[in-house]
């Protein structure tokens, strides 16, 4: 295998000149032939093995861009990182932010790179585009011989630890289980993570394995940190600012242990710092300022070169001449730098910049000394003031992903249920270990099921009648009997209005009329004192009844109708009680009881009862609303408050793809789901009786649906808003909007017809009527209005995936 | 003259048994007109030892004198203007452009207008500000630490206290601070304590303090810690001292509890004594300091003061464009959805209609079609159905004809139809005999007679619409029928009579009913979802200590609030009583003021739960569950949506004390019954408002000053 042989090679040779930095005096000499010699001889090897290092280094590289790729391969066999001329700018193109302006920079391999810089320099971003976290708008990065964020480059993933600035753990988890997440997101044993993690506790003096991320004093959660990046020994470590506000006495250990696995292994560190003193300690450092490296070399070098007792001195100078000359134009400035250029000629890296006017065409198979020369002076100058960013270039090659497929496809399969693992167990132990939460998953649901069903839909009772019945003569009593006696016939109608009403009497009706204007009662019911004689009359004499006799015989009523539902309440009872009354009596006296009904017959309904309940209406409605709007509330938060702790980058660097963090969340989400859909069925229909005449199989199916339907609409809230407040206040806006609009609590054929059609576009509306649909007239799947329930709920779930998606490619590119 | 004094200063975290040692017997002194440079890392207790100095914290044991007096004595203007705090974070307001900005701090100290301009002016061109109108969210971060200075040095403070000022800043703005602070302690009285990470660079400081697990390992100037040390460098000195303490950690953590006087005797004092001879050195200032001037700047500042926080949070609500348009439009969206969707009379029902009399339904929109024929006394009838099909109309539903009673039945099965309607094939006969024969007509006719409905119950409120309108239509018809055949409406009329009723209307819609509610509950909501975020952002942003170190009390911040929120609240519930009375004109039979009155109250009282949420949760996620938390459940419960009376008797009792039960019955009995404000059951929704209003602000208050 030609190009390990060859990665073997280099990598000795890296240690070879790892070595060498060590060495107090660096002979500069020697190093420029060292270079030489390993460049001369890659070359000498590489032309017939070319094609193979293309497979390996995922520099396949279109015929435009060929002039890049050979130095490329060289260069990644020898440095670690290599970035070369990296443009970023963010926001628009009108008030652009350069982040990165035309940068170049390579860490060799097996050192300590220190990055200096003030915060928004350009670090973070820097750093982000190197573990393939971010992209670079041009420009080209090689990490460990490849193109981050290509697949099977290993990078996001197994190959570099990434500690950030903030802590990014989760607070609620302990030491252990923070190791286990990220072992087994880099495909570890268990065992061996258990075997890393003591030797990471005694190392690092850490306590107990079993104390919560929280508890731990701000140090030791640096130390935590500091670990899980160090947890699988990555062949690149990077750490951003690890060492800030950290005692002295840990900074010292932490500096030793980097300088300790430098030496001993083939590690390589970037590590960005403010604190520009301790940065002497490293190998090389790189100056940074406003996207830009101000020089790039070995501490002492710079002293020297500048003159100056401490690096903090050298930066401000080198500071005060780039803002003295950047001002003025591009040219003078990169005048300035070449002067320095010139000055550490011996810089390993310059050749990387002399790719351009041709001149790497023509010296590539030429020893790296000439180059060497060439690029000091001039070439230097000239790159510095010709490159300009090329607009958006990327290298659209189609070939770039699939660059390194196979060799690293079969260690992608490993890690992924890894992976899954780690990431479901986070997941549940997070939820797990938050009370709130807990309490919000599944005490929420019940509780607004059972005030649901207590509150809402029953018929009201104890209502107050403020009663005038003339007919009892100032007696208390009424007294009436049973059967076919036309007497107090008032009473007896009266005893029919029994169940829902309160009676009071009132010997007077002004008395009553002012009780109901009171507001004591809801409506006064006034029968006359000869009410049992003109209703005796009026049924003998029928057609003939005088007007006299009809209106004697009358029960008038005055309602209070100022509250709808107890009016129309009263309304009906009233006259139902007339009708059970007459019956009675007509059938008691061998008449047909139907003479004294209605002449309008409501027959056994079609479906449901002759008594519906608004609780029957409303209930799978609020089932699925309560099941969709908690998954929305789960989620909608979930993945800000992941991207907000950090937790996310660090588990992208660790290699995990957004599209796994999803999928574990769907996979928690529906176990909860599951048990909130349980509890919440469980509760309307045996607990308070709600009715259910259909298929128990498919009410589950369509509330579990309704519960992914929440879900996506979650994501899809947490892909768009960048803070969780927005998030919340968004989920929390749509919900009320969408309660009203959907027909959950009034049915759709009270709006206008505009909104009807716009209600019918919801995703609650068809599943709400399918689920009635289901539930009282007990139909099954097949009738229309039950699968287009469904149908609409799995379109909306797609249709929210599919914006998600949308939502994230957009924020990415 | 020491600016600031700290003798013996012991402050322990947690409770006393398990106490979290913070400050452990720490001596500290800072000269005026020197730069004091604080050192340690982070967790070391810098933070918790410069919260004391400026009066935010206090200590367990020990003594601090800042500036001569104990800081957070009334009058003594620390905290407040005697000092001047720039934090570590940004803490400034982002929306504010860089002018408001200086005016916000200026006018909270107590400045004229006249001197902040003037001082702005100075500041401007030293510190290189931004152009005044700019917005520090356009700012590079850079300028915004600047600000962030010019902020804190705005009223001249005689101490100034720079938390990690230069902590990532460039190299070249590092070093033009550092020249200022040099040149203007040189130049006065003012003295500057300075906490840095980095060692370096306090190598310009006249004194440094080197601080580890609360206690200072050493305090003298940058010189002579490296000369006694031997090192070439303070962070060395640093090591060195570090790894000596850590050795004797041990012995440290075993003496605290004995004699907590112990380890500080033990450990510090060798380097502290170093320090003795240089405080000396300085020869003490006069302290001529005229506290009188100081505490009239305290007295005067009230109304300034208000005017600063009133016009920050103006100008903070309304640079969101995303706040204003969710203040405004939110209302009205809900509203609407509301008014729209809820509570109206069901349209575009269909009816199915099966008559066994007709062979073809165009005979019954015949105008020649007569049903009744009036001879000798008795009528007859002909396809009397139709005329009842033809009473119907499309009003209540649009009517679909059937040929057969299976072939309605099958429509209503699959609900395409709410239900159907039958006569029997022999209808108009029945009721001539019915209507000829009384109580001894025959039993098929008593049966035929009738209208025959059969509807789908499922959707309980268009089933109970569909009942009541048939039926009243069939009594119209009856009524009709017998009104032209000349024979009493005996027959026909039920003996129940519903008169005129005493309030609202025969036909009242469901949305009348609970609009009052719902309105209550949207205002009180908006005015909890507005203001509940308020001290939370501010306490993030980290403007909340600043203000307070400003000499801003608590309650002053509560009130500004209040007053803010107060307007916008206004604002809001005008908006909603307009966009109710104009758009849907409520209909109201009582007077508007009481109502409008009430809804102010509503909202104010919804405005102070907000607070209350906002001063008692730790992050917005938290604000806005409680707040969510709280919202489904009233709705639920107090009865606006559906009667309380039909909720279990314990319930009812429950849900009485809630804050809308008895409020939204005043409302409606406002609104339907026009009763006044001397009616006790109107005035008690605002009593129980009212309460409610004031055991929100009491809270309020208590919870705000326990954090403060």
């Amino acid at each position: 295998m030609a190009p390990k042989k060859e990665t073997t090679l280099s990598q000795q040779q890296q240690n070879h000149h790892h070595q060498q930095h060590q060495q107090p005096v660096m002979d500069f000499e020697r190093i420029k032939r060292h270079f030489s010699w390993s460049d001369t001889s890659a070359i000498v090897s590489t032309d017939s093995v070319m094609t193979a290092t293309n497979n390996d280094g995922g520099t396949q590289q279109s015929p435009v861009a060929v002039w890049n790729a050979p130095p490329t391969i060289a260069r990644s066999t020898q440095a670690a990182v290599s970035v070369q001329h990296a443009f970023k700018v963010y926001g628009k193109k009108k008030n652009a932010n350069k982040v990165l302006n035309n940068l170049n920079m390579t860490v060799p391999k097996g050192t300590i790179y220190g990055l200096l810089g003030a915060s928004g320099c350009g670090k973070t971003t820097l750093l982000s585009c190197i573990v393939g976290r971010r992209r670079l708008d041009s420009g080209d990065i090689f990490v460990l011989g490849g193109k981050p964020g290509t697949r099977g480059s290993g990078v996001p993933g197994k190959r570099v630890g990434y500690m950030p600035q903030e802590i990014a753990l989760y607070g609620e988890f302990s030491i252990q289980e923070t190791m286990m997440y990220f072992g087994w997101i880099f495909g570890m044993e268990t065992k061996e993570i258990l075997e890393r993690l003591q030797f990471l506790l005694n190392f690092l003096d850490l306590p107990s394995e079993k104390r919560l991320v929280k508890n731990l004093s701000g140090g030791q959660q640096r130390r935590v940190s500091f670990a899980v990046a160090l947890m699988h020994d990555p062949e690149l470590l990077i750490l951003d600012e690890p060492t800030v506000g950290v005692d002295p006495l840990l900074r010292q250990s932490i500096w030793n242990h980097l300088v300790h696995i430098t030496k001993a292994g083939q590690k390589t560190v970037i590590i960005t710092t403010h604190y520009i003193e301790e940065a002497r300690q490293a190998h090389t450092i790189g100056l940074m300022r406003s996207g830009h490296l101000l020089a790039e070399e070995s501490p002492s070098m710079l002293l020297s070169m500048y003159k100056c007792i401490s690096l903090e001195d050298v930066f401000l100078k080198l500071s005060r001449i780039q803002s003295e000359k950047g001002d003025v134009t591009y040219v003078n400035f990169s005048n300035n730098i070449s002067l320095h250029a010139m000055a550490f000629g011996s810089k390993m890296d310059k050749p990387s910049s002399s790719q351009e006017g041709g001149v790497v065409g023509l010296n590539f198979h030429q020893s790296k000394e000439v180059l060497i020369n060439d690029s000091n002076g001039s070439i230097y100058t000239l790159n510095q003031e010709t490159y300009s960013p090329p607009p958006s270039k990327r290298h659209n090659n189609p070939n770039d992903e699939e660059s390194c497929q196979d060799c690293f496809a079969d260690l992608c399969k490993v890690t992924s249920k890894g992976k899954i693992r780690a990431l479901l167990t986070k997941n549940m132990l997070r939820m797990w270990r938050n009370v709130g939460v807990m309490l919000f998953i599944f005490a929420l649901p019940v509780m607004q099921v059972i005030l649901f069903c207590l509150a809402i839909g029953r018929d009201p009772q104890g209502l107050n009648l403020a009663i005038v019945n003339n007919e009892m003569n100032n007696t208390d009593t009424c007294y009436w009997e049973d059967g076919c006696h036309f007497a107090n016939l008032g009473c007896r109608y009266l005893n029919h209005l029994n169940t829902s009403v309160v009676k009071t009497y009132y010997t007077d009706i002004e008395d009553a009329k002012a009780a109901v204007r009171r507001g004591d009662a809801w409506g006064a019911v006034y029968i006359t004192e000869n009410f049992t004689d003109a209703f005796t009359a009026r049924a003998a004499l029928g057609r003939d009844s005088d007007d006299e006799t009809i209106e004697q015989s009358e029960v008038k009523v005055w309602l209070d109708m100022s509250n709808q539902q107890i009016g129309v309440m009263l309304n009906r009872d009233i006259q139902l009680a007339y009708r059970d009354f007459a019956m009675g009596l007509l059938g008691q006296c061998g008449n047909n009881p139907k003479l004294g009904d209605v002449p309008i017959q409501f027959r056994e309904p079609i479906y449901g009862t002759m008594n519906p309940s608004f609780t029957d209406f409303v209930a799978p409605g609020v089932i699925l609303t309560i099941v969709f709007f908690l998954a929305v509330a789960l989620t909608s938060s979930a993945l800000i408050i992941e991207r907000t702790e950090g937790l996310l980058d660090r588990s992208w660097v660790a290699g995990v793809s957004p599209g796994e963090i999803l999928f574990s969340h769907v996979i928690t989400q529906f176990v909860v789901m599951c048990g909130q859909t349980t509890l919440v069925l469980i509760f309307m229909l045996v607990v308070f009786g709600v009715t259910n005449n259909g298929d128990l199989f498919w009410v589950i199916v369509l509330t579990l649906l309704q519960g992914m339907c929440g879900m996506c609409f979650g994501f899809l809230i947490s892909s768009i808003c960048e803070l969780e407040r927005n998030a919340i206040q968004l989920a929390l806006g749509s919900f009320y909007p969408t309660l009203l609009l959907s027909g959950v609590i009034w049915p759709i054929e009270g709006m206008p017809v505009v909104l009807r059609y716009i209600s019918l576009c919801l995703p609650l509306t068809l599943a709400t009527s399918s689920l009635r649909s289901i539930l009282t007239r007990g139909w099954a799947i097949f009738e229309t209005d039950v699968y287009i329930g469904y149908v609409s709920t799995l379109s909306w779930i797609l249709g929210f995936l599919v914006l998600t998606l949308l939502v994230l490619r957009s924020k990415r590119g | 003259m020491a600016a600031v004094e700290v003798r013996n200063g012991y402050k322990y975290y947690g409770s006393k048994s398990s106490p979290k040692i913070v400050l452990n017997q720490l001596n500290m002194n800072v000269m005026r007109g020197s730069i004091y440079g604080l050192l340690g890392a982070s967790g070391c207790g810098k933070t918790t030892l410069l919260s004391c100095i400026v009066g935010q914290r206090c200590l367990n044991g020990g003594e601090v004198r800042v500036l001569g007096v104990k800081p957070g004595e009334p009058g003594s203007g620390v905290p407040g203007s005697r000092v001047g705090f720039m934090p570590q974070e940004i803490a400034l307001v982002e929306e504010m452009t860089v002018k408001e900005t200086i005016f916000y701090f200026g006018r909270i100290y107590g400045l004229t207008d006249e001197r902040i301009r003037e001082k702005f002016k100075d500041l401007k061109d030293l510190l290189q500000l931004p152009p005044a109108r700019q917005m520090i969210k356009e700012c590079s971060g850079g300028q915004q630490r600047r600000l962030s200075f010019a902020c804190a040095m705005i009223h001249d403070p005689e101490l100034l206290i720079l938390d990690e000022p230069t902590v990532g800043l460039d190299p070249m703005l590092r070093e033009k601070i550092w020249n200022f602070l040099v040149e203007t302690t040189r130049n006065s009285k003012l003295a500057v304590i300075i906490t840095t990470h980095y060692i370096e660079e306090a190598n310009q400081a006249n004194y440094i303090g080197l601080m580890r697990k609360g206690v200072l390992l050493a305090e003298d100037t940058p010189t002579n810690i490296m000369i006694k040390f031997g090192t070439q460098s303070i962070e060395e000195a640093f090591l060195i001292l570090s790894q000596r303490q850590g050795t004797e950690d041990q012995v440290v953590d075993q003496n605290r509890n004995q004699s907590v006087a112990l380890p500080a005797a033990v450990l510090p004092l060798e380097v502290i004594d170093s320090h003795d001879p240089t405080t000396d050195e300085k020869p003490p200032i006069p302290y001529e300091e005229t506290p009188n001037e100081n505490r009239k700047k305290v007295f005067f500042t009230t109304k300034g003061r208000l005017k600063a926080l009133m016009t920050k949070n103006f100008v903070q609500l309304f640079r969101q464009p995303s706040g204003i348009i969710f203040m405004l439009l939110f209302p009205i969206i809900q509203l609407t959805c509301f008014y729209l969707a809820i509570g109206k009379t069901p349209t575009n029902l269909e009816l199915g209609v099966y008559s066994g009399e007709v062979d073809s339904y165009s005979e019954c929109f015949d105008a020649n079609l007569k049903t009744i024929y009036n001879a000798n006394d008795t009528c007859h009838f002909n396809k009397l159905s139709c005329r009842y099909i033809l009473e119907l109309g499309d009003d209540i539903a649009t009517r679909k004809y059937y040929a057969s009673q299976e072939d309605a039945l099958k429509e209503a099965k699959r609900a395409l139809t709410v239900g159907y309607i039958y006569f029997a094939h022999n209808f108009s006969e029945s009721v001539h005999e019915l209507i000829e024969d009384g109580i001894h007509a025959s039993d098929g006719a008593v049966d035929n007679a009738e209208l025959t409905v059969h509807i789908d119950m499922t959707d309980q409120q268009v089933a109970y619409y569909m009942q009541r309108k048939l039926r009243d239509k069939f009594s119209d018809f009856m009524n009709g029928v017998v009104r032209d055949c000349n024979v009493s409406s005996a027959l026909v009329k039920l003996p129940v009579q519903f008169q005129d009723p005493i309030y609202g209307s025969t036909d009242i819609e469901f949305q009348q009913y609970c609009a009052p509610g719902v309105v209550m509950t949207m205002v009180f909501f908006l005015a909890t979802l507005m203001t509940a975020a308020v001290f939370i952002s501010e306490r993030m942003d980290g403007i909340w200590d600043r203000t307070l170190l400003a000499g801003v009390s608590a309650t002053e911040m509560l009130w500004a609030h209040l007053c803010t929120q107060l307007i916008i609240m206004t604002l809001q519930s005008f908006e909603v009583i307009m966009y109710i009375g104009i758009v849907f004109d409520t209909y109201n039979n009582g007077d508007t003021t009481t109502l409008i009155g009430l809804l102010t109250l509503t909202a104010f009282c919804g405005m102070l739960f907000g607070l209350f949420i906002s001063v008692f949760c730790k992050s917005h996620t938290e604000a806005n569950f409680v707040a969510t938390g709280a919202f489904y459940p009233m709705i639920i419960l107090c009865g606006l949506l559906w009667p309380l009376e039909s909720m279990p008797r314990f319930l009812q009792d429950l849900v009485m004390v809630l804050p809308f039960t008895i409020p939204s019955i005043s409302a409606r009995n406002v609104i339907e019954k026009g009763w006044s404000i001397t009616n006790a059951k109107v005035y008690n929704g605002f009593l129980v408002m009212a309460a409610w209003t004031i055991i929100f602000f009491v809270l309020c208050l208590v919870g705000i000053r326990r954090k403060a």
